[in-house]
């Protein structure tokens, strides 16, 4: 049964809509900040949008932070919000149900059709994220950033931030695209370094291209390393929105209408939100499904700051448990008319 | 069932969080354990929340939003001179450790390390101030031996069951009516601490741990990094004190609202510190335009209260730390006087800088 739901959901156009317009946000900021290389101010702004100038490789994890506080939960409502109801208003569920279906076994395929769906969003934004960062800003070996940034901007300072760095090759890297600004600044370590360095600084621009991603803490993060820590924000980041999958597919049980179960869904979360930001309710904020959203970020501090993300995995784990329970006793005793 | 579920979820950890320590220990002897603790290493977690409802003045603005508001942190203890501390926010993190050599500061924001050669005792109040064990130890410093200490339900903190032990301020020249600690009955360190200000019911400031575990931290995470492509800077020191403290010091009486001055720092001859308890009164001769600045600032954030002294003066005042800035007539001198004392010290302080500068 779990099969036909995932070929019902991967038949569905609005799904690939949904992933398409989730990969294209970030997309649409790299294209802004490539073209004007104006990054937050720091501490402002989305998580690691001012870093992945010096290094695409680290736009993933900025691409999440994009879609995380509104994008993903909508389109995680929107699925799962029309998972039972849909059904219910185009009168499939009646005739689904008089098969020898178990209503349990149907809902639990309904949400293991949601899972699956986060996950290929989650992994779709990280995918598309990862090809536009690197081909916008480079992969932050330093010879590539020189390379890229002529085409997509006069490039200023930004050249001469990754100048010490990259001091190496930039002098035929600046030639060979022959931007006006760029390749003189670019030019201009080159000339300070000097050709007979220029094997040895080779060899040290690869090292430094290795480790040129930088964690929270200043660590230099090598791409296995960074790869394992963006993986686990991934997979956090699919486990956080399991709260809200749990809430929608909830009230698609209860309600016959879609856009009721996931108006509802939104309006718990934007109730959750909110709360989150107020100190007076700090009594409740450790029971909202949003409180720990952000932890994440956890990831990228040196050490891994693990406190906020067991809290974030229990607090998901104790919404899926509860809901799904209410879902279940809900939908089985459900007289279903249509 | 449904709702038993639910109400057992989130019933059962609230209630172990919420079920008392019963550690016990003599209040006097905790106490003096507490102080005693500085060497005792640790890692962990902590927040604090201070409740201030200080203004946010521009010049100032990580000392206000730091006692007004939360501030989330990561500590790793071995010593006084081997330390890290992590202010975390959202987007960032700003670390600062402590070594024997001196201080390194990073911020991922800034990508920018600073290496600072050294500052001053007397500074401005920053983040790892309100971690648990140096609060304690610095604001307990500063409380007279005979001052009651009493003995205060245990707690349990970070898995630590913690007695507790508030010491009241008997000092009419403060603002502190008490301090609340809890710490490990076993190794005197502080895992929770509470400010009280006189004539407020609640905390004014309240700290813990959220995560503690005690012995000697992993020497590798107090090495201070640099990220790749990040800048590093060096500067004398760290701290608008430090600066300012570096000028010339003769504007400064030697008695402030009746506090004698405490022989200064040596290379911080113009910072001024007025007594040694909590009661003290720091008083820092400022640049005639950099006064203006920060009275222009208090004044615009409309919660300043204007003193009557020679000359201008504005008053930054809640209800336990107090913050002047006072210009003398002509504007040549000008100095900011703070400490956590009521608005009458305040008063008679700023009088005092004023006239004792003409002398």
């Amino acid at each position: 049964m779990i099969r036909v739901e995932l070929i019902k959901l991967a038949g569905r156009p609005r799904t690939w809509v949904a992933i398409g317009l989730l990969c294209l946000l970030p997309a649409v900021v790299a294209v802004f900040l490539a073209t004007t290389r104006i990054s937050p101010p720091p501490g402002q702004g989305a998580a690691f949008l001012s870093a992945v100038l010096q290094s695409g490789s680290l736009y993933p994890a900025a691409a999440l932070a994009l879609v995380l506080p509104i994008f993903l939960p909508v389109a995680v409502a929107v699925v799962a919000g029309d998972a039972v109801a849909g059904e219910s208003s185009q009168g499939t569920l009646r005739y689904l149900l008089v098969r020898p279906v178990r209503r349990t076994a149907l809902l639990g395929a309904k949400l293991v059709a949601i899972v699956v769906f986060v996950v290929v969003a989650v992994l779709s934004v990280a995918g598309t994220s990862y090809v536009v960062g690197v081909s916008l800003f480079g992969a932050g070996d330093p010879v590539a950033v020189v390379r890229a940034l002529p085409e997509v901007t006069g490039g200023d300072d930004a050249v001469a931030g990754a100048g010490p760095a990259g001091g190496q090759q930039p002098a035929s890297a600046g030639g060979q695209v022959g931007g006006s600004d760029a390749s003189q600044s670019g030019a201009q370590p080159g000339a300070d370094t000097g050709d007979s360095t220029a094997v040895a600084d080779d060899q040290a621009a690869r090292e430094r291209a290795q480790s040129s991603v930088s964690s929270l803490s200043g660590e230099a993060l090598g791409p296995a390393d960074l790869a394992a820590r963006l993986l686990g924000a991934m997979g956090y980041v699919v486990v956080s929105m399991l709260g809200v999958a749990a809430i929608a597919l909830f009230l698609s049980t209860v309600t016959a209408s879609s856009l009721g179960a996931t108006l509802g869904a939104l309006a718990a979360l934007i109730t959750s939100q909110v709360l989150v930001s107020l100190d007076a309710a700090s009594s409740v904020t450790p029971y909202l499904p949003t409180r720990y959203w952000l932890a994440w970020v956890d990831f990228f501090r040196d050490p891994i700051f693990l406190r906020d993300i067991t809290s974030g995995l229990w607090l998901q784990a104790g919404y899926v448990v509860v809901l799904m329970l209410a879902a279940w006793a809900n939908f089985t005793t459900k007289d279903v008319t249509s | 069932m449904v709702a038993v579920v639910g109400a057992l979820l989130v019933g059962v950890p609230a209630l172990l969080a919420a079920r008392p320590g019963d550690a016990q220990a003599d209040p006097q002897e905790l106490r003096d354990r507490i102080a005693a603790s500085a060497g005792i290493g640790w890692t962990g977690y902590a927040e604090a929340r201070a409740t201030l409802g200080l203004p946010r003045i521009a010049a100032l603005a990580d000392v206000t939003t730091l006692l007004s508001g939360v501030t989330r942190m990561r500590g790793w203890y071995a010593g006084p001179d081997r330390a890290r501390t992590d202010v975390l926010s959202a987007v960032g993190e700003r670390d600062r450790y402590v070594t024997p050599r001196g201080q390194a500061v990073w911020d991922y924001g800034a990508e920018l390390l600073t290496i600072v050669a050294r500052d001053p005792e007397v500074r401005l109040p920053r983040s790892e101030d309100l971690l648990p064990p140096d609060l304690a130890r610095r604001l307990l410093a500063g409380t007279a031996p005979d001052d009651p200490a009493t003995a205060l339900p245990a707690r349990r903190v970070a898995g630590v069951d913690a007695a507790g032990v508030r010491v009241t301020v008997a000092d009419p020249e403060t603002t502190v009516d008490a301090l609340d600690v809890w710490a490990d009955p076993a190794t005197g360190l502080p895992v929770a601490v509470e400010v009280r200000a006189r004539g407020v019911a609640e905390p004014m400031i309240s700290t813990a741990f959220g995560d503690l575990e005690q012995g000697p931290p992993d020497p590798t995470a107090l090495e201070p990094r640099r990220g790749p492509g990040a800048g590093v800077t060096r500067s004398p020191t760290s701290d608008l004190f430090g600066v300012l403290g570096r000028g010339d010091g003769s504007t400064l009486p030697a008695v402030l609202a009746g506090r004698e001055r405490v022989p200064p720092e040596r290379r911080f001859p113009a910072l001024g510190q007025y007594g040694r308890t909590l009661g003290q009164l720091i008083a820092v001769p400022l640049p005639a335009d950099f006064a203006g600045t920060l009275i222009g600032g208090i004044d615009r954030a409309g919660a300043g209260r204007t003193l009557t002294v020679d000359g201008q003066g504005s008053a930054l005042e809640t209800p336990l730390l107090s913050l002047a800035v006072v210009r003398s007539e002509d504007g040549a001198r000008a100095w900011v006087l703070a400490g956590l004392v009521p608005p009458a010290a305040l008063d008679s302080g700023a009088a005092d800088l004023l006239a004792g500068g003409r002398q």
